[in-house]
């Protein structure tokens, strides 16, 4: 980076970011295949006929889903681990939506009437809710550091603890108010100014742009990549370890705590028992594609933005293509294109080449019929209306014999050396 | 001694990206001989060892054992065919008993197929008699002295009854009389017929044992050698490539005045009997010296430079006074504002990051003087690098390459160059030559020399007493947890020292 | 290492090709066939549901019927069910997914909270486009957002079901009842209707929501009888909280002492009925439902006047406007099932346009048209 020396640097730029670049060209692959299957099963593509709303729609997902997943990263880089994301989501929006409701005025039934507050009100409710963001990060650094919970645990204790707070709680705040509810509500008119799909765009924008700034240029950043990877050696290095614990689950809290607002505000309400449920498995999964290291130390805020906004397509991919009942399919596709993610950069990572088995011994060669069993089933299930149970079996025959060659070859090879 | 060599080393090359770990070796080991292999840290004998021992399989070139060709899938076929190593860093696990451990894989089982913890204890209990070793065979492996815990290793070894035994650095960890006792071991091996594969660094231990020494460098073989033909200078030569001069460190420095003063330092150790840890150590530093700390393993000298640099567990009590302030350190942060600066002792767990570049590991404690405008700026940086890495001659690709493809000296030296940047009043080394070649461990000794020269005043702790007495100007002596003597260089000697790190409370 | 990366990318890139081909041919699947081979596009009427539940296989079986009798295919067009999670959240993300396909012509859909303005503002922008939408089973508080609604006149059910009540225990008694989301305007109105068809006699103890959780339907009944010992009434308001009343009071042996009235007819709901473990049910008709709401679906798209004004004798053609309140909802059939001829209830006891039922009767129906409930 300190040669004067062009070439260098452009190839270090590619270098660097190689996991960037892959996904960009991942991304664009994902597109062009929705439109394209779009244009062979329905003579016309949904990108094509209505970019805008599908712009909008994408962009809005993709910056909600980021905001918390920027908290997550950082708290992964560091070397922790937050799993309590979507409970604080939650918890965060029925803080907002409570404290909305007990600075209501007061309708003509004596219940608070949440559709006009004003701005004044808006802007106490979010005020309040960072403050609780705050507060949920500190608690999570004091196990960890003080009592010495494994950070796994502390934030499972929250995962089920927030959610089931935000019910009583919300419970027991409308029953002062005079009329118990579960769910708040939150549909006050200007409130409802959040739901706007760019507001949540400029938001994730302006913190991406504030991590990348703190993570890749200021001491702090540097310090917490060092904690992620060795943190004994950065306590050793005179790092204040604790204090940097501190600051990364907060940040994780915090933008969770935004993401909370942001997220009622689109729904018009907070429901403990259905909002956010399991958005934290979103979060990990979009900063580990884009190329976040679970052992902490590695990965770059660009790649977490990228691994969100491709996440985020390849769902959107999934409904257009897949259309009445989509959602039921996603979850086997994300999951499918997270171990795809990771096993690239993890193979790339052990440069084994050309020699790698990928069947060797027993467990090779049980695992490749259960592989084409796998793969026939799904094939099936995707055929069955029109194809019937053949195709499945077909196919499931196809890949165990492809794979039962592969697996010959490499043992041969084997043999040879 | 038959005509086949029992092993056959053929053109053997391993490659890794970016390294050739061995380049075209071949080399024959006779049947019952003490062969050594010497070389740096680096040079591959390690790398050799692992795929002898079926560690590693991957590999070009062709391994023949009793003059048929072999290829190991893992270390199983290598014990099969007779192989069996003792790695220098243990594989215990630490929360089994010892005969657990010896059987780790090859447990003995009833007929019903339930472990028979008798016979494997009773098997255990005449390994470790063959070995003099008064360990419980069910005495839990954790809470074994780090010398049992090597025989343990070896029993291992020995019960599979393998012909080849292959030893890296077997010695590392040992007092003089284990050490002793290890010789007697080998020797009765020796009378059984085993061959053994000795792996070490130590001259003295070299030209007692071998029949024939190896040695590697760079990944090449580079010559083997009868015993009754060379020299330690010469083999030091051959490992090295060039001449060793006998440290000659110049005029005898300036010693300036007190720059720490500890006094009565005790570090409380709860839940254990001795109750303390470190007990009413008291000393003093002067700018310009070198202090060296010896001791056995677990005298506590590691938990002294903690102390001192605000990391041990608890907090510790007595006073210390540096520049004639009283200081407590609560964190190695505020040790480190106030000038006291501390290199670890296990390097790759307490010292590099291992996924950074040179650059970042070395500029990590001062990054705050690079700062502009809230960033870190990089030229400000590079400068502060670029200056270590010359001051110190480090030999690295560059300052982006990675850590880890530097060597154990090099590293070292990164680490030392991050901490001389805080320019620090006192410079802690814990054990700071472990596992550094010959080479490298002279130019570190040169550059500490030059340290005190400028000023600084350092505390070394060392398991080497030729070390110490070449380098330190005194020396102190603990021996579990108090300090037993203090010398200074010329009243020092092997022989004084080792008692005193043996005087017991 | 250049050579590594290369082929790793090639390995990355084909795989995710592959994950397309998957897709694709499961959307060859679904898209269906053309038969005519012709190039139009077809267009979808999507039934979006509160949740999942066997209530929704009923509506199923009309929209097919629906589909075959009215030929959708012919116009292009295809009815499909689409099922949300009891959440707001999934419902607000599924109307804006339909926002930004272009195949779909209209959507019906059973709200799962009535007054929340993020679903009302959804289905606005949908209009706006220029899909039609209507609401079926339960309806929106704000009337804008949607073209009419179709279904059971919930206040009228629960009334049927209080009068049921009232008819098997006239001296009056004390009741709790039971349901998956009381913010849905069907819950809300089939509660207070119960209220006044049952009168002064019966006495509320308890409502209880289980957010569509079977194994909280079943904590809740057992919950309600453990705070207020003095029930004797049980009530299910949505179809699957009918087998877990069921359930508890079997395995509590009280069955002798508790009249438990339910709605719907979920199998499982019918098979207790045979067994004689309901006392009475106010059954909905989903696969009317169903049948109308493609009915009337298509008539939207079509812009066929005279089918609208058919179905909504209130529907002005020529102004294309409603005339009067209330004029803009269609009330779906509402039935009586008894266990037999046995049953104290009587079909005079009820509304004139309830239709009464006994259990056998019941089933004959179910079994014209292919229904294992409703």
């Amino acid at each position: 980076m300190n040669s004067g020396n062009d070439t260098q640097a452009t190839t270090s730029f590619a270098k660097r970011f190689r996991n960037e670049l892959g996904l960009i060209v991942a991304l664009g692959i994902v597109i062009g295949g929705t439109i394209g299957a779009n244009l062979l099963m329905n003579g016309s593509a949904d990108y094509l006929n209505e970019p805008v709303r599908n712009l909008e729609d994408i962009l809005h997902q993709t910056a909600l889903l980021g905001i918390f997943a920027l908290g997550a990263a950082i708290v992964i880089i560091a070397g922790g681990i937050d799993l309590s994301s979507g409970s604080m989501i939650v918890f965060a929006g029925s803080i907002c939506g409570l404290v909305m409701l007990i600075l209501a005025p007061k309708g003509p039934d004596m219940l608070p009437d949440p559709t006009n507050v004003g701005l004044s009100v808006v802007c106490i409710a979010i005020g309040v809710t960072m403050v609780v963001g705050f507060m949920v990060g500190t608690v999570h650094t004091w196990l960890i550091t003080i009592v010495r919970l494994p950070p796994f645990v502390a934030t499972l204790a929250s995962l089920v603890g927030l959610r089931s707070l935000a019910k009583i709680l919300n419970q027991a705040v409308t029953a002062q108010l005079g009329n118990q509810v579960t769910t708040v509500r939150a549909d006050d008119a200007t409130f409802a100014y959040l739901s706007e799909w760019w507001v949540a765009l400029v938001i994730f924008i302006v913190l991406g742009i504030l991590c990348w700034f703190l993570m890749n240029g200021t001491v702090i950043g540097r310090h917490l990549y060092a904690m992620g990877g060795n943190e004994e050696a950065a306590r050793l290095s005179g790092i204040r370890t604790d204090h940097l614990k501190w600051l990364a689950y907060c940040i994780g809290s915090v933008t969770a705590a935004i993401a909370g607002v942001l997220y009622t505000a689109k729904v018009g309400a907070a429901n403990p028992s259905t909002l956010a449920v399991g958005y934290e498995l979103n979060a990990i999964a979009a900063a580990v594609v884009g190329g976040c290291s679970l052992q902490g130390g590695v990965g770059l805020i660009p790649g977490v933005m990228l691994g969100v906004l491709f996440l985020r397509v390849v769902i959107d991919s999934v409904a257009k293509i897949v259309r009445a009942g989509s959602d039921d399919y996603q979850g086997m596709i994300v999951g499918f294109l997270v171990v795809l993610a990771v096993a690239f950069n993890e193979l790339r990572r052990q440069g084994s080449g050309s020699k790698k088995s990928f069947f060797p011994g027993i467990l090779g060669s049980i695992t490749i019929p259960i592989l084409a069993i796998l793969v026939g089933t799904v094939i099936f299930v995707l055929t069955q209306k029109t194809q019937g149970v053949t195709v499945g079996i077909v196919s499931g025959i196809i890949i165990g014999l492809l794979l039962g060659g592969l697996k010959l070859t490499e043992s041969a090879r084997a043999q040879r050396t | 001694m038959a005509d086949t060599p029992i092993i056959s080393i053929k053109h053997v090359t391993k490659r890794y990206p970016g390294v050739v770990a061995l380049d075209d070796v071949s080399v024959d080991i006779r049947q019952g001989e003490l062969h050594s292999i010497c070389g740096e840290n680096g040079a591959g004998k390690s790398t050799l060892m692992k795929i002898l021992s079926g560690v590693i399989t991957e590999y070009d070139g062709q391994i023949e054992v009793r003059g048929e060709s072999v290829s190991f899938r893992g270390t199983r076929d290598a014990e099969a065919c007779g192989l069996s190593i003792i790695h220098q860093e243990l594989n215990l696990v630490e929360e089994l008993s010892a005969a657990a451990n010896v059987f780790l894989g090859r447990e003995h089982t009833s007929s019903l197929g339930l472990l028979n913890n008798r016979k494997m204890n009773a098997e255990t209990s005449e390994l470790l008699k063959q070995l003099e070793c008064d360990v419980h065979p069910q005495a839990v492996a954790g809470s074994l002295r780090v010398g049992d815990q090597q025989l343990l290793e070896i029993a291992k070894a020995l019960s599979l009854n393998s012909e080849i035994l292959i030893m890296d650095e077997p010695t590392s960890a040992l007092t003089e009389s284990e050490v002793e006792r290890l010789y007697r071991v080998i020797d009765h091996l020796r009378e059984k017929g085993v061959t053994i594969l000795y792996i070490s660094h130590k001259m003295d231990e070299v030209f007692r044992l071998s029949d024939r020494i190896t040695v590697l460098r760079d990944g090449k073989l580079v010559k083997t050698l009868n015993k009754d033909e060379t020299t330690p200078r010469e083999i030091t030569h051959l490992m090295v490539g060039r001449e060793i001069e006998e440290i000659d460190l110049g005029d005898s420095r300036q010693i300036g005045d007190v720059v720490l003063e500890v006094n009565n330092l005790s570090l409380p150790w709860p839940g254990h009997a001795r109750a303390w840890r470190l007990k009413e150590i008291s000393f003093q530093l002067r700018r310009g010296e070198i202090l060296g700390i010896a001791g056995l393993m677990g005298a506590g000298r590691t938990e002294l430079l903690e102390c001192l640099f605000g990391a041990s567990e608890e907090t510790p009590a007595g006073k210390i006074l540096l520049e004639n302030q009283p200081v407590r350190f609560r964190n190695p942060n505020e040790a480190k504002r106030a000038g006291v600066a501390m290199v670890t002792e296990d390097r790759k767990r307490l010292g590099i990051f291992a996924q950074m570049c040179v650059r970042e590991n070395i500029s990590m404690c001062t990054l705050e003087e690079t700062v502009t405008s809230g960033v870190i700026s990089r030229k400000k940086e590079a400068e502060l690098v670029d200056g270590s890495v010359a001051r110190l001659s480090v030999k690295t690709a560059g300052a982006e390459s990675s850590i880890t493809s530097l060597s154990g000296g090099n590293q070292q030296k990164t680490i030392i160059g991050r901490w001389l940047l805080t320019k620090p009043k006192v410079l802690l080394l814990d054990d700071p030559t472990r596992g550094v070649d010959v080479g490298a461990k002279a130019e570190l000794y040169r550059l500490m020399d030059q340290l005190c020269r400028d000023g600084i005043a350092i505390i070394l702790t060392s398991s080497e007493l030729p070390e110490l007495l070449t380098v330190s100007d005194r020396i102190l002596v603990l021996a579990e947890g108090r300090m037993t003597a203090e010398f200074d260089r010329s009243e020092a000697s092997e022989a004084a020292i080792m008692e005193a790190a043996t005087e017991s409370a | 290492m250049a050579a590594i990366s290369y082929r790793h990318g090639l390995a990355c890139y084909t795989l995710a090709l592959s994950t397309h081909g998957f897709l694709i041919i499961s959307g060859c699947n679904n898209a269906g066939t053309n038969q005519d081979g012709s190039s139009a596009q077809t267009m979808r009427l999507v039934l979006l549901t509160n949740g999942d539940d066997p209530f929704w296989d009923a509506m199923r079986q009309g929209m097919n019927k629906a589909n075959a009798d009215l030929n959708l295919a012919d116009v292009n067009l295809r009815a499909e069910l689409d099922k949300g999670d009891f959440s707001e959240e999934a419902q607000i993300n599924k109307l804006k997914q339909y926002a930004t396909q272009s195949d779909i012509a209209a959507v019906a859909i059973s709200s799962v909270a009535a007054d929340n303005s993020r679903i009302a503002d959804a289905m606005k922008a949908l209009q706006e486009k220029g899909v039609k939408v209507i609401t079926v089973d339960s309806d929106m508080s704000n009337k804008d957002c949607r073209f009419a609604y179709l279904g059971t006149n919930n206040v009228i059910g629960g009334q049927e079901l209080g009068k049921a009540a009232k008819g098997l225990k006239p001296e009056g008694g004390k009741y709790a009842t039971f349901v998956g989301l009381k913010t849905v305007a069907n819950a809300k109105e089939r509660i207070g209707g119960f209220g006044e068809g049952a009168g002064a006699n019966f006495v509320s103890r308890d409502s209880l929501a289980d957010q569509g959780d079977q194994n909280t339907a079943q904590e809740n009944v057992k919950t309600a009888l453990n705070n207020h010992p003095d029930i004797d009434t049980l009530v299910g308001i949505w179809a699957y909280n009918a087998h877990a009343i069921v359930k508890v009071v079997q395995d509590r042996e009280i069955r002798d002492k508790t009249t438990i009235v339910v709605f719907d007819a979920a199998p499982l709901a019918l098979k207790d009925m045979e067994e004689g473990n309901i006392d009475a049910m106010v059954v909905q008709n989903p696969y009317q439902m169903g049948y109308l709401g493609t009915q009337l679906m298509k008539a939207l798209v079509e812009e066929d006047h005279e089918t609208i004004s058919s179905m909504f004798p209130g529907y002005d053609p020529a102004t294309q406007q409603f005339n009067g309140e209330g004029a803009d909802i269609y009330t779906t059939e509402l039935r009586v099932v008894v266990p037999s001829e046995a049953s104290p209830l009587k079909a005079e006891m009820f509304n004139e346009e309830t239709k009464f039922f006994t259990y056998p009767g019941f089933r004959e129906w179910m079994k014209e048209r292919s229904l294992t409930g409703s």
